[in-house]
């Protein structure tokens, strides 16, 4: 505010900033954040939950049942022989096996909107 | 799975093998490709340990296994 002698506002005197750049700049780093938390709770071969969304999940609907008494069912599968087939068949083809079961079962577990997780690394016994 | 009942697991344990068969994956000529299921259900009641119950399941999963795979133990 600028005031003449006698104290009477003159004229304002203001800044604009184009803020478009940083706000689509943040936006941009907001998305990449979202991407990288869905990214972190994938399996990178099958694109289905990883263990670390199971744990949480599984934690979070087993307190749930605690407090409602609903009942709450857990399925664990494991491919047959899965070693076998490495063996057989070879890594990469192993690696397309995965890909076509958990396409497989995620049909299934999206149509009773059910979680499906894969677990990697579990010593297999069979 | 929340809000689902024992039968209604093992009801979606058996989609699931059949699901597997489905996809047909060659393992050997005499074998398909094929998977194992162990089957749990919670009652939400107190007391109960969740390691206990994933474990017991784990378990259930493995009988399954050495039963013969293509299999589901409750």
């Amino acid at each position: 505010m600028i005031r003449d002698d006698a104290g009477e506002v003159t004229s304002l005197v203001g800044f604009m900033f184009d803020i478009s750049e940083r706000k689509a700049r943040e936006e941009h780093i907001e998305q990449l954040q979202h991407t990288l938390m869905a990214l972190s709770y994938q399996d990178g071969l099958t694109g289905v939950a990883n263990r670390r969304r199971f744990d949480e999940v599984l934690a979070a609907e087993w307190q749930k049942s605690r407090e409602t008494g609903a009942p709450l069912s857990l399925i664990l599968g494991d491919i047959d022989c899965f070693k076998s087939y490495n063996d057989l068949h070879g890594h990469l083809q192993g690696d397309d096996c995965l890909k076509a079961v958990a396409h497989g079962l995620k049909r299934i577990a999206k149509r009773r909107a059910i979680l499906l997780p894969v677990m990697v690394g579990k010593s297999s016994r069979s | 799975m929340p809000d689902t009942t024992h039968e209604d697991a093992m009801a979606l344990a058996e989609h699931c093998r059949a699901a597997i068969a489905a996809v047909g994956i060659v393992h050997t000529e005499a074998h398909p490709l094929s998977m194992s299921f162990g089957v749990g259900t919670h009652d939400g009641r107190d007391g109960a340990d969740l390691r206990e119950f994933v474990e017991g399941i784990d378990r259930k999963l493995y009988a399954a296994k050495d039963g013969g795979r293509d299999a589901i133990v409750a």
